[in-house]
């Protein structure tokens, strides 16, 4: 109820009641509002960050390596040959000779599986031995390879290892299990380190660098609470550790 | 007692018949005051028109087109060509753009091993170069974030990390993308239904219905939804032609994107861009309905989970480890190899790896050499 209803002293200052004054302040409230609106610059400009190119090589659909053909041939001072045109005519070192003279590119990392006639078959160089000595050609690498991965091996046949290109399609021709030598190198299979792609720079992402562990607590007020709280209890058990030595040994 | 007015007393009712026939001065200030306010608001709330581009309207046949699902096969051949002009306009290439259908049968399923994930980040720029996403700002639908080993801390993790090489030993790698939930919260959300889930089970968006209000953006627990806050931008020589409607066809600013599992490619039996290009082999795609697909066989014989299983998205989307991680030789067994070859010499060294390796085992569990080879 207004209390200029009961107060007649205070009817002639009608003009200042709360209402009046409202409806003057919103209106010019809104009048400076668009004041500054129209003001403003007409395009709100967005920094965008450098985009990053990433070559089309680096994401290209094909296999990690290329595997040896089957028969195997390769090229000897720019002349293509198969491996028996020089390994028939020319004696091996003894198996348990590791300095190689001939094909001393081949870096061997392969664990303790260190001696060429483990894989290779000393007689015919264009195919594998298996441990019974029977031989395999190279297409069927795999079958070498299970000799020691058996648990790998298994997992490649159920697709649950390795790499399936073409199609998702069960049945379709296209599908193509890869070979275990078209990603491991046989003679150093660990894969080595990448370089990788330039990492995201999205305006939405917020800075660079994201959160680490170290200045987490910069970043996280949940990080910043937890580290207080935990400052604080540190402090509180070192005091009252204080306090019960002293009073132990006074 | 008579009608209670807050802000004028009781005499209002006379001031107002006053005002009509014989305005003050006081009312008369009021009046207007009200009426320029009224104005100046606005012209403020319509200021922002003066930043719109006439590129962001839609022309007459965009903004009279149906909903996806309510449209025919005609009105859709019409949109198709509609979007070929525009793309053929704005790029000077012609797309080879459709409208592939979900097969029967078929329920996609995405499987990704964590164990050989290095965190190269191929897959997210296969993505980006295959789905035509904007290049500046840049929109990519793969988070790959590096997190510490023995933590499935996603709060501890970073997808900006930027390292001479990868895998960083102390990390492991998680790559995240839309999982295509079979109980979708961003679905649920929309307030235009623009964003529904397909029968083979890719939540898909029709751009041209979102009215990117974010909605969904929000209730994704996985991050994977992304907004085209700005037009986007993509120089002519990086189109991929190869797109169909509910794809990777060209956004437009203002609505919402997000990864589709390629479906312009997997409706057609094709793999996805990303599993294309990871050098791993980590990342494996079919059709769970399927026994004998890889999907299906991981599903049954590996170690599976689903990332934030207690949200209850019932993901299609799972990741799996192997069973021994990381997989490096146990460095016990090199020791040992070591001093059987300093003491046989070469006899060890023209052994084959199989009677080599028995030999390692017996040695390692404390047997006589004689014992094993008897």
């Amino acid at each position: 109820m207004n209390r200029s209803q009961f107060d007649p002293s205070l009817k002639k200052s009608r003009v200042l009641n709360a209402g009046t004054m409202l409806g003057l302040a919103l209106p010019l409230g809104f009048g400076a509002l668009c004041f500054a609106f129209l003001m403003a610059p007409s395009r709100v400009s967005i920094p965008l960050a450098a985009r990053s190119r990433v070559p089309a090589e680096a994401i290209a659909n094909r296999p990690r390596r290329v595997a040896l053909a089957d028969p195997p041939h390769i090229a000897v001072d720019g002349v293509d040959q198969n491996c028996n045109a020089c390994h028939q005519i020319f004696a091996s070192a003894s198996p348990a000779h590791t300095a190689l003279e001939f094909h001393n590119t081949v870096v061997l990392a392969h664990g303790m599986n260190d001696r060429c006639v483990n894989c290779h078959d000393p007689t015919d160089r264009e195919r594998l031995v298996l441990r019974d000595e029977s031989t395999i050609p190279f297409a069927e690498t795999p079958r070498l390879c299970s000799q020691c991965h058996g648990t790998v091996y298994r997992d490649w046949q159920r697709g649950t290892h390795g790499k399936t290109l073409g199609s998702w399609i069960t049945s379709s021709p296209q599908q193509r299990r890869l070979g275990c030598n078209e990603c491991h190198d046989p003679h150093a299979p660990k894969y080595t380190p990448y370089v990788p792609l330039p990492s995201p720079h999205t305006l939405r992402m917020g800075e660079q660098g994201g959160v680490h562990e170290i200045d987490a607590a910069k970043v996280s007020p949940l990080q910043r609470h937890l580290q207080e709280a935990r400052r604080l209890s540190a402090a509180s058990r070192k005091k009252a550790a204080h306090q019960q030595s002293e009073g132990v040994h006074p | 007692m008579k009608d209670v007015r807050i802000w004028d007393g009781p005499s209002a009712a006379t001031d107002e018949a006053q005002t009509a026939s014989n305005p003050t001065r006081r009312s008369f200030l009021r009046i207007g005051a009200a009426a320029v306010g009224g104005m100046a608001a606005l012209a403020a709330a319509l200021s922002p028109l003066r930043e719109l581009d006439p590129e962001d309207l839609p022309d007459v046949e965009e903004f009279l087109q149906k909903h996806y699902k309510e449209m025919t096969a005609v009105e859709m051949e019409a949109a198709l060509a509609r979007i070929r002009a525009n793309v053929a306009d704005r790029f000077g290439v012609e797309p080879t753009i459709r409208d592939p259908k979900p097969l029967d049968g078929v329920e996609f399923v995405y499987a990704l091993n964590l164990s050989r994930c290095i965190g190269c980040r191929k897959c997210v720029h296969a993505c980006v170069a295959e789905n035509n996403q904007s290049r500046s700002p840049e929109i990519q639908y793969i988070r790959v974030i590096e997190m510490p080993r023995g933590t499935l801390d996603v709060e501890k993790g970073d997808h900006h990390y930027d390292r001479p090489q990868v895998p960083d030993t102390a990390h492991f790698y998680m790559p995240v993308q839309c999982h295509q939930c079979a109980n979708p919260p961003c679905v649920k959300v929309c307030p235009v239904e623009a964003t529904w889930q397909e029968p083979d089970g890719i939540t898909v968006i029709d751009y041209d219905w979102c009215i990117g209000c974010r909605y969904c953006e929000a209730a994704c627990p996985y991050w994977a939804r992304r907004f085209n806050f700005a037009q986007p931008s993509l120089p002519a020589d990086e189109l991929n032609p190869d797109m169909s409607y509910l794809s990777n066809r060209p956004r437009e600013r203002g609505v919402m994107e997000k990864c589709h599992f390629c479906l312009h490619r997997t409706r057609e039996g094709r793999m996805p861009a990303c599993l294309e290009a990871c050098p791993t082999g980590a990342r494996k795609f079919g059709n769970v309905l399927d026994s004998k697909s890889e999907v299906s066989e991981i599903l049954k014989t590996k170690r599976v989970f689903v990332l934030k299983e207690e949200v209850g998205t019932l993901p299609r989307f799972f990741y799996y480890f192997d069973e021994r991680y990381p997989n490096t030789i146990d460095p016990e067994a090199l020791v040992i190899a070591e001093q059987l070859r300093e003491e046989e010499g070469d006899a060890f060294g023209a052994m084959d790896v199989g009677a080599a390796g028995r030999l390692v085992i017996a040695r390692a569990s404390g047997m006589s050499t004689e014992e094993t080879c008897a």
